[in-house]
């Protein structure tokens, strides 16, 4: 590598992203696109909290929603109460921007971690996934008995035009909620980056990977647990302030276990082991939700099967498949790779393509009417055979094209 | 009172064996190959599912056979091409493939099916009541069901302690490898015991759709429930399993069946409270969905091997 | 106050089974001790004793004259006795480096710190750099630690055990398994630990022991049967009975 060129290499992501968010405006348009960005936003936090736990710390957690939900509330009420103080101009919260929410939401998340969290943390694996399980049931169900704090199950509203407003940022539309959106999520990226280089951080990764170790090295493994849970529960809260933002209503779906598996599913879809994956699988998963759901009725059944396929034939996670791609790169062996690796690719969208045609006929028997074919502009009969034949034509070309890529790269071997 | 004692019990029995027949097979199957399997639920679902789709050609008692073996070979089908495959990525990556199973079954049940309840539902003659008390009658399913519940922990128990396969399957719990070493072919093994956990959750499908009602949430309502009480009586202890089931089972009914409210309680305790505050207003029956996570909080903080468990999870 | 660790009447039972059969031990200050004995005659279970793993029976462990039986094996290592493993025991996604940083931290007063970049934590780097250096790893020193070849991973356990700055450390073992090569790179290394350090060590490589050791203790059947320099030990009958004497024959 050039020397001269080498400050340059821990600034440019940083320079490239700021970069990206900044331009972004410029070429996308419409209040649609802005709400998807938005929400890609807060899942990209929301995605990143988790991976502190599990990809970081080790710790799989079935309850992570309940510190993003309790900081959605949080936030929410806040906002409430800049509104109410916004009447009389005096106290507190007259004078607290509704910009700076998100930081209520990482007070509330960080406190429901630091007053739940410490029997949380006596052990990882299996007995950690099954407490939090149960507390984020328990919060889930419970919240439904306090209307007054969680709202019902209608939830609680506000209204994100209140309070002081600074250089005149409103937050109006969902493009003026963009900037808002935008900086806080480079802000919370760049601060749980840089907590993984902090030695706390590294010790997170040293009790994943070996925590009995640990104790002889100096450190009971709880407490470095613990402090981790809190740090997660934190950075999920800040996200649930920018969903508070965001949507202006928080219900208590936020705080449940379809929530939680959602942050579960874009960390481990995005790559557990890469710092930026849960980011690339927020932003798969929310844009593949979000898109599908208006061309076809099965969108979380394809996100479930996308999901499904990485875990078992991709553990690495879209990440994890970048990683790969760029240390060829940097070795210089690409070429030698590539021809296996889109063989892969090959394989992968043919089957996909059989597998979509074959849900979506299933589909179209059973209910009658198919959104995604009309889109493409087919008219599919499930009962001819010729359309049956050509989706298993799909498998076992998808199948003989991986074969033979599989065979290539033995035969370099 | 007497009749709310009397029904509440017959009913959390009912419901605690229920649970039984679905997390026999989930501790069989984590206590073999630990693996917690987040989709247990779903294929009790398909069960019944299945059973009702059967049901519609081939009868109800035809169904009730048949739906739980072909849930078993779909076990047997996950196994072999799914979970064997991300086995030597460790445990995590185990529970994940299931939890993303869950999402696909759940998801395939509700593009086939439809997000309404199906009308799966036991023939008249089992509807009839069995007997009636205070007036209230008893139907001759709920008898059934209760009993096959009991054959069902006697056979397991039967099998388990009596049989060579009863043998080698606790051989290969505490001795896994020993078990390989000695010539069993393990990995078989393990797609059978698979596919008749899998079996077992389809059976309390059948069984259990007429009673709750067969609908696409039906997996997502008792799924955390049954890992409460494979939690909660000991991770892979069979006669844990059972008497966290019948406990859970009982202590739900119970409280759906107490109108009271925490208010009340503090009253009577003695504490001058005002019984229909936001909190204290709260009935134990609406506390009764709580009750099971409750239980698994404190049983992970107090007693973490659970009832009968003799290893932490 | 010579005494580095003194062990007395120690004794760890796992049901009705006694392992340790109340043990006394004096570690001088500054010595290599190495303790010997048959497969089975509690050596493991008596470093998991000292370290902390397990707490003992009955009996008293002091180091440096303050009682340290009973604590927590954080606890102990933070008094200044660390121990190395049988079965290499590291971290093995973080690179070789990272591991011995991460064995630094507590001591270097920034063990939880999450508000400071890890390579602003000076005197951890300078004493990861060091311990790498010493156990001669620094070529290897950004691979992830569990891909590395077993000779090295066995020397990183040891780095990573003596990093904390403990002053004494017990040894587990630590040339099991090697070539004749390895463990001659193995026995100097320690004998470069020794220099400054108090070392407890159990080992099965007689010629190992009998090159490093300052005394030699024998632990047979949970019990010190003999204590004394080598020369000692080897002239003694009753351990050419209970152990010389079984490999002779």
């Amino acid at each position: 590598m050039n020397k001269s060129l080498s400050w340059w290499r821990p600034v440019a992501p940083w320079a490239i992203s700021a970069l990206v968010l900044v331009t972004l405006p410029l070429v996308v348009a419409g209040n649609g696109t802005f709400s998807i960005i938005n929400v890609v936003a807060i899942n990209i936090v929301f995605a990143l909290s988790y991976n502190m736990l599990l990809g970081q710390g080790g710790m799989l957690s079935f309850g992570h929603a309940v510190f993003f939900g309790l900081g959605a509330y949080g936030a929410i009420h806040a906002m409430n109460l800049i509104g109410e103080a916004g009447y009389d101009g005096h106290g507190f919260w007259a004078f607290f921007p509704v910009y700076l929410l998100p930081l209520v939401g990482f007070a509330c998340g960080a406190l429901a971690a630091l007053v739940v969290g410490w029997p949380f943390c006596r052990r990882a694996g299996t007995a950690f996934a099954m407490i939090t399980l149960g507390l984020g049931e328990l919060v889930a169900a419970g919240s439904q008995m306090v209307p007054t704090v969680f709202g019902g199950e209608a939830g609680v509203f506000s209204n994100r035009m209140v309070g002081p407003v600074w250089f005149g940022l409103e937050l109006a539309q969902p493009a003026d909620v963009y900037w808002f959106m935008a900086f806080w999520t480079l802000v919370a990226v760049f601060a749980m980056w840089a907590f993984t280089r902090t030695p706390l951080g590294r010790m997170s990764n040293a009790v994943r990977d070996n925590a009995d170790r640990l104790q002889f090295i100096g450190y009971p493994p709880r407490n470095l647990r613990f402090l981790v849970f809190i740090a997660a529960g934190g950075f999920a809260g800040l996200g649930g302030g920018m969903a508070a933002v965001n949507y202006e209503i928080v219900t208590p779906e936020s705080l449940g276990l379809l929530t939680s598996g959602l942050a579960l599913l874009m960390a481990a879809v995005g790559g557990l082991a890469v710092f930026y994956g849960p980011m690339v699988g927020a932003i798969l998963v929310t844009v593949m939700n979000s898109l599908l759901s208006d061309y076809t009725d099965a969108s979380i059944l394809y996100v479930g099967l996308v999901f499904l396929a990485v875990v078992m034939f991709a553990p690495g996670g879209l990440g994890g498949g970048i990683e790969q791609v760029r240390l060829a790169w940097r070795r210089g062996d690409l070429g030698a790779h590539l021809p296996c690796w889109l063989g892969g690719a090959l394989a992968v969208l043919l089957i996909a393509l059989g597998l979509v045609s074959t849900i979506e006929l299933v589909y179209q028997i059973s209910h009658g009417r198919d959104k995604l074919a009309r889109l493409l502009g087919l008219e599919p009969d499930p009962a001819s055979p010729l359309v049956w034949l050509g989706i298993i034509t799909l498998f076992a070309a998808g199948y003989g094209v991986a074969r033979v890529s599989g065979r290539y790269r033995e035969a370099r071997a | 009172m007497l009749e709310v004692i009397v029904f509440s019990t017959l009913n959390g029995l009912l419901y605690g064996l229920l649970l039984f027949m679905l997390s026999s097979g989930l501790t069989l199957i984590f206590s073999m190959m630990g693996v917690l399997n987040f989709a247990h639920a779903s294929f009790y679902m398909l069960g019944a599912y299945f059973a009702y789709a059967l049901g519609l050609h081939i009868g109800f008692w035809p169904a009730l056979f048949l739906a739980p073996l072909l849930v078993a070979v779909l076990g047997a089908v996950v196994e072999r091409f799914g979970l064997r495959r991300v086995h030597e990525n460790g445990h995590v990556a185990e529970l994940l493939f299931t939890f993303g199973l869950a999402y696909v079954i759940d998801e395939t049940v509700h593009l086939l099916w439809g997000s309404i309840p199906v009308s799966y539902s036991a023939p008249e003659a089992l509807r009839a009541p069995l007997f009636s008390l205070f007036g209230t009658d008893y139907s001759i399913y709920r008898g059934v069901t209760m009993m096959i519940a009991i054959l069902m922990f006697v056979a397991l128990w039967f099998l388990l302690k009596k049989t060579r396969v009863g043998l080698m399957i606790r051989a290969a719990l505490t001795h896994g490898a020993m078990v390989g070493h000695l010539g069993h072919n393990v990995p078989r093994l393990f797609m059978g015991v698979f596919a008749f956990g899998c079996g077992l959750a389809a059976l309390a499908g059948v069984i259990g759709g007429p009673l709750l009602s067969t609908e696409p949430g039906m997996a997502q309502s008792l799924g955390p429930v049954v890992f409460v009480v494979v939690v909660v009586g000991g991770m892979g202890s069979l006669s844990g399993a059972f008497y966290a089931s019948l406990l859970i089972g009982l202590v739900q009914t119970f409280f759906v069946a107490l109108d009271v409210s925490i208010g009340d309680l503090l009253n009577g305790l003695g504490f001058a409270v005002d019984p229909y505050g936001e909190v204290t207003g709260i009935t134990l029956a609406s506390i009764a969905p709580m009750t099971p996570f409750i239980l698994l909080v404190l049983i992970l903080i107090f007693r973490p091997r659970g009832l009968m468990g003799e290893l932490e999870p | 106050m010579s005494e580095a660790l003194n062990i007395l009447g120690l004794k760890k039972s796992f049901g009705p089974a006694e392992v340790i059969r109340g043990v006394d031990l004096t570690v001088a200050r500054g010595e290599v001790h190495a303790v010997i004995g048959p497969n089975g005659a509690g050596k493991s279970t008596f470093f998991n004793l000292v370290s902390g793993a397990f707490a003992p029976s009955a009996g008293q462990v002091s180091l440096h004259g303050r009682r340290i039986d009973g604590l927590a094996p954080e606890k102990i290592q933070q008094r200044g006795l660390a121990r190395s493993f049988q079965v290499s025991n590291v971290f093995g996604n973080l690179s070789v480096f990272e591991n011995l940083r991460c064995a630094c931290f507590k001591q270097s007063g920034a063990g939880y710190a999450f508000w400071r970049p890890a390579g602003s934590v000076k005197r951890a780097n300078r004493r990861a750099e060091e311990v790498l250096e010493m156990i001669g790893l620094t070529a290897l020193r950004d691979s992830p630690a569990g891909a590395l070849p077993y000779a090295s991973q066995r020397a990183l356990e040891i780095g990573m055990t003596i990093a904390g700055d403990a002053d004494v450390v017990l040894l587990d073992e630590p040339t099991a398994g090697m070539s004749n090569t390895e463990t001659t790179q193995a026995v100097s290394l320690i004998r470069r630990i020794a220099e400054g350090h108090t070392l407890m060590i159990v080992e099965h490589d007689m010629g190992v022991v009998f090159e490093l050791a300052d005394r030699i203790s024998v632990l047979v059947y949970g019990e010190i049967i003999a204590t004394g320099t080598p020369d000692a030990i080897r002239n003694d009958p009753r351990v050419k009975e209970a152990y010389l004497g079984e490999e002779a024959a």
